[in-house]
C-alpha cells in the first residue's frame, strides 16, 4: 500500500465545557489522528464520547463556551484550525471543508428554496454567476440521484422527503468540491433502505471527487460498510485506532471487543445469549484517575485502576489499554445483566 | 410451525385519520396508517414487528393496548373482543414499554411512585405490600431499592428504561407491547435491556410484541417476525425461515440493505431499492410495494395479493408467491 498524503491532523485535543479555572468538565482528552487524501475514516462511539465536539471543533463550529487547552492542534495546510480567525474559518468552511448533520430537517433553511441554498456556497466562493451556480446544483443533484432536478430546485425543504433532505445536503456539501466532507450520523434519521441508497451515493462520490471523508457515528454495520480506518473514541479519548479489517477482525481494546460482541449477528443461528458491556460510561465530571474504561471492563488489573494507559503502537496499529484484547483469546466474561 | 396458544388476535384491523385539506377544510382525506391486518401472539411468544417509518407499527401497538380506537376491525385478547372490555381491567393484563425513556417518565414523580402507580391504581396489597414489591421490582431489573427514592432526571437513558420496564411488569401482566424500546439507547445499553427482556420472558412467561425497525434487535428477542409495509403485512414467519428464505421481495431487500458489522461482507451482492416510501394517504394500486420492488410483474399493479401460505408454511402477500404454489400442482 502506498503511504498516502496527510490531508489533517489533530494533535493532543482537549477541549473543556467552561473556563479555565472554574469547575469545568473535560469533554474531549487528548485526541490524536489524521486523515489522508481520498480515505474514509471513521469516529466511532456512543453518545457523550466526544466525537460531535471533536468534529465540529475541525469547523470552528463548537458552542462559544467550549475552550481548548493552548497546544491543541488542528492542521490542514499548514495552518492550526484552532487559531483560525473567523473569517478565514468562514472562507474554509462549505469550500475546503463541509459538512452534513443527521437531521437534514434542521440543517436546511425552512424558509428558502432548495437551489437558492445550493448556490449560496458557489456565489460565495467560487465568484461564479448565478446561471453557471444555478446549472452546477442541477448537474450535482442528479448525480445524487434526484429525478427531475430543475423542479426540485425550485421546490422548499418541507416538499422533499427526509432521503431527498439528505441527498440535497450531499449534493450541497460537495458543490465546491471540497477536501474533506464532515458526515456526522448521516443515516441515523433514515430508514434502512434509504441508509443504503444514501451510503451507496456517498461512496461513489467519494470515489469520483476523491474527496476525504470523516463519518462520524455509532453504528458499527455503516463503519464496516464504508471506512478504510476506524477510530475508536470512550470517554473523551481515542482507545484505538486500526485498518477496518484489522479492527473487525480482531479488535484489541476491551471495549472495542465489547461493541462488537453487543451487536446481534444477522447471519446464523441467534439463540446466543449476546454479552452485553455492564455498567454505563462515567460522567464527564467524574472520571476516574486510571483508565476511564475500568468500571466496565473485564479486562482490568490494579494498574488500570491507577494508571490511566496511552494511545500505543501495538503491532502497527494504536491502542490505550495496559491489557490488550489478545489474538484468539477470548476471555471476555459474558456478563450478565442482574448484578 | 407450532403456535402456543393465542393470547391475542387482531382481525381486519384498521386505523384511519382524517386529513383536512383545503382552506375551509373541506375536502377530507385519509392516512390509512394501518389498512387491514391479522395477527396472532401465542402465550408466552414473542412476536416482532418490522418495517420502516410510517408502516404502521406503531399504531397497531396502540390499538392492542386501547391507546388507540380501530376504525374497522377487532383485536381479542383471550378470547374477548377488546372494544367489549374495560379498559381499567386492561391494564391488569396488557402494558407497553416505550421508545424514548424520557418522556415516559413523569419528571415529578420518584421512582418508586412511577413504579408503584400500577399497583395504586389496581388496588393490589396494602401500602406496605407495594412499597416491597417496588423494592423487589428495581432489584430484579438491575437497580438498587434506594434509587426509588430518586427521580427519573437522576438516572441515564438505560436506567429509565429498566425503570419502565419495572412499571411494565408490576402487575404481572401476560402481554406486553415493546414500541421500540432500545432505538434510544447506545450499542452497549441496547444488550443490556435486550437481555433483560429476554430474561423476565423466561421467568415471568409473559409474551411480547416487540416493535423496532432495528433488525437485529428483532432477530435476537422474537420468535416469530412480521413485516410491515404500508399499513400491511407483507410477510410472517418464524425468525429463522425469515432469516434463511424470505418470501417478499421486500423482506428481501429490508434484509439486504441492513449494513453487515463485516468488512469482509463489503462486496455481496445487495439489493437496493429505488425511490421513497410512497404516503400512506394515497397507497399505490395493487401491490403496495410494486413501485419500489425489483420483481414487478404486470399483475402486481393491479390486484393486490393476498396474505396466504406459502410452500415453507410461513405467510406471504406476493403473487410470486401465489405463482409457485399455482405450478406445483399444474406439474404434478
Amino acid at each position: 500500500m502506498t503511504k498516502r498524503e496527510t490531508l489533517l491532523e489533530i494533535n493532543n485535543l482537549r477541549a473543556y465545557a467552561g473556563k479555565a479555572g472554574e469547575s469545568r468538565s473535560q469533554l474531549v482528552n487528548g485526541v490524536n489522528f489524521r486523515i489522508d487524501k481520498g480515505e474514509i475514516v471513521a469516529l466511532v462511539g456512543e453518545s457523550g464520547c466526544g466525537k460531535s465536539v471533536t468534529a465540529l471543533s475541525i469547523l470552528g463550529l463548537n458552542a462559544a463556551s467550549i475552550e481548548y487547552e493552548n497546544d491543541s492542534e488542528i492542521r490542514f495546510h499548514e495552518e492550526n484550525l484552532l487559531q483560525l480567525s473567523d473569517r478565514k474559518l468562514r472562507k474554509l468552511r462549505g469550500n475546503d471543508i463541509s459538512m452534513i448533520f443527521q437531521d437534514p430537517m434542521f440543517s436546511l433553511n425552512p424558509l428558502k428554496k432548495i437551489g437558492k441554498q445550493m448556490t449560496e456556497a458557489l456565489l460565495q466562493h467560487k465568484a461564479a454567476d448565478v446561471r453557471t451556480a444555478r446549472q452546477d446544483a442541477e448537474k450535482m443533484i442528479e448525480r445524487v440521484g434526484i429525478t427531475d432536478p430543475k423542479r426540485q430546485l425550485d421546490n422548499y425543504p418541507y416538499q422533499l422527503s427526509g432521503g431527498m433532505r439528505q441527498r440535497v445536503m450531499i449534493a450541497m456539501a460537495l458543490l465546491c468540491k471540497p477536501e474533506l466532507l464532515i458526515a456526522d450520523e448521516p443515516t441515523t434519521a433514515l430508514d434502512v433502505t434509504i441508509q443504503a441508497q444514501i451510503l451507496e451515493i456517498m461512496k461513489d462520490l467519494q470515489q469520483e471527487l476523491d474527496v476525504s471523508i470523516l463519518l462520524i457515528t455509532h453504528d458499527l454495520g455503516v463503519v464496516a460498510e464504508m471506512a478504510d480506518r476506524v477510530v475508536v473514541m470512550y470517554s473523551g479519548q481515542v482507545v484505538e485506532e486500526a485498518d477496518v479489517y484489522a479492527l473487525f477482525e480482531q479488535p484489541l481494546h476491551p471495549y472495542t471487543n465489547g461493541l462488537l460482541t453487543s451487536v446481534p449477528k444477522l447471519e446464523g443461528a441467534s439463540d446466543e445469549r449476546i454479552s452485553a458491556i455492564r455498567g454505563t460510561v462515567p460522567s464527564p465530571q467524574e472520571l476516574p484517575k486510571g483508565c476511564n474504561f475500568y468500571e466496565r471492563c473485564t479486562h482490568r488489573s490494579d494498574r488500570c485502576k491507577e494508571e490511566e494507559p496511552v494511545l500505543a503502537n501495538h503491532g502497527g496499529r494504536n491502542v490505550a489499554c495496559w491489557h490488550p484484547v489478545v489474538e484468539g483469546a477470548n476471555d471476555v466474561e459474558r456478563t450478565a445483566i442482574r448484578n | 410451525m407450532m403456535l402456543n396458544e393465542p393470547l391475542l388476535e387482531i382481525n381486519g384491523l384498521k386505523k384511519y385519520y382524517p386529513k383536512k385539506d383545503g382552506f375551509f377544510q373541506g375536502k377530507k382525506s385519509w392516512i390509512k396508517a394501518v389498512d387491514g391486518m391479522d395477527l396472532t401472539i401465542g402465550k408466552g411468544e414473542t412476536l416482532g414487528l418490522v418495517g420502516e417509518s410510517g408502516c404502521g407499527k406503531s399504531t397497531t401497538g396502540r390499538m392492542i393496548v386501547g391507546l388507540e380506537d380501530p376504525t374497522e376491525g377487532t383485536v381479542s385478547f383471550q378470547g374477548n373482543n377488546l372494544s367489549q372490555v374495560d379498559k381499567r381491567e386492561l391494564g391488569k393484563q396488557m402494558q407497553m414499554i416505550f421508545q424514548d425513556p424520557f418522556s415516559s417518565l413523569n419528571p415529578r414523580m420518584k421512582v418508586s411512585d412511577v413504579i408503584a402507580e400500577p399497583l395504586r391504581l389496581h388496588k393490589v396489597g396494602s401500602r406496605i405490600e407495594q412499597q416491597k414489591r417496588v423494592d423487589e421490582l428495581l432489584e430484579r431489573v438491575g437497580l438498587r431499592s434506594e434509587h426509588g427514592r430518586r427521580f427519573p432526571a437522576e438516572f441515564s437513558g438505560g436506567q429509565r428504561q429498566r425503570i419502565g420496564i419495572a412499571r411494565a411488569i408490576a402487575l404481572s401482566p401476560s402481554l406486553i407491547v415493546c414500541d421500540e424500546p432500545v432505538s434510544a439507547l447506545d450499542v452497549s445499553i441496547q444488550a443490556q435491556v435486550l437481555n433483560l427482556l429476554k430474561d423476565l420472558q423466561k421467568e415471568l412467561g409473559v409474551s411480547y410484541l416487540f416493535i423496532a425497525h432495528g433488525i437485529q434487535a428483532v432477530k435476537y428477542i422474537s420468535d416469530r417476525i412480521a413485516v410491515m409495509y404500508l399499513g400491511k403485512i407483507v410477510e410472517v414467519a418464524t425468525k429463522e425461515e425469515l432469516f434463511s428464505r424470505p418470501q417478499h421481495p421486500y423482506t428481501e431487500s429490508l434484509l439486504s440493505a441492513v449494513p453487515r458489522p463485516d468488512p469482509k461482507l463489503r462486496g455481496r451482492d445487495r439489493i437496493i431499492l429505488k425511490g421513497d416510501l410512497p404516503s400512506p394517504e394515497n397507497p399505490p394500486s395493487g401491490c403496495r410495494f410494486h413501485t419500489r420492488c425489483p420483481k414487478v410483474m404486470d399483475v402486481c399493479k393491479q390486484v393486490e395479493p393476498a396474505l396466504q401460505v406459502t410452500r415453507e408454511g410461513t405467510y406471504a402477500a406476493c403473487h410470486l408467491v401465489s405463482e409457485a404454489e399455482m405450478k406445483q400442482p399444474q406439474e404434478a
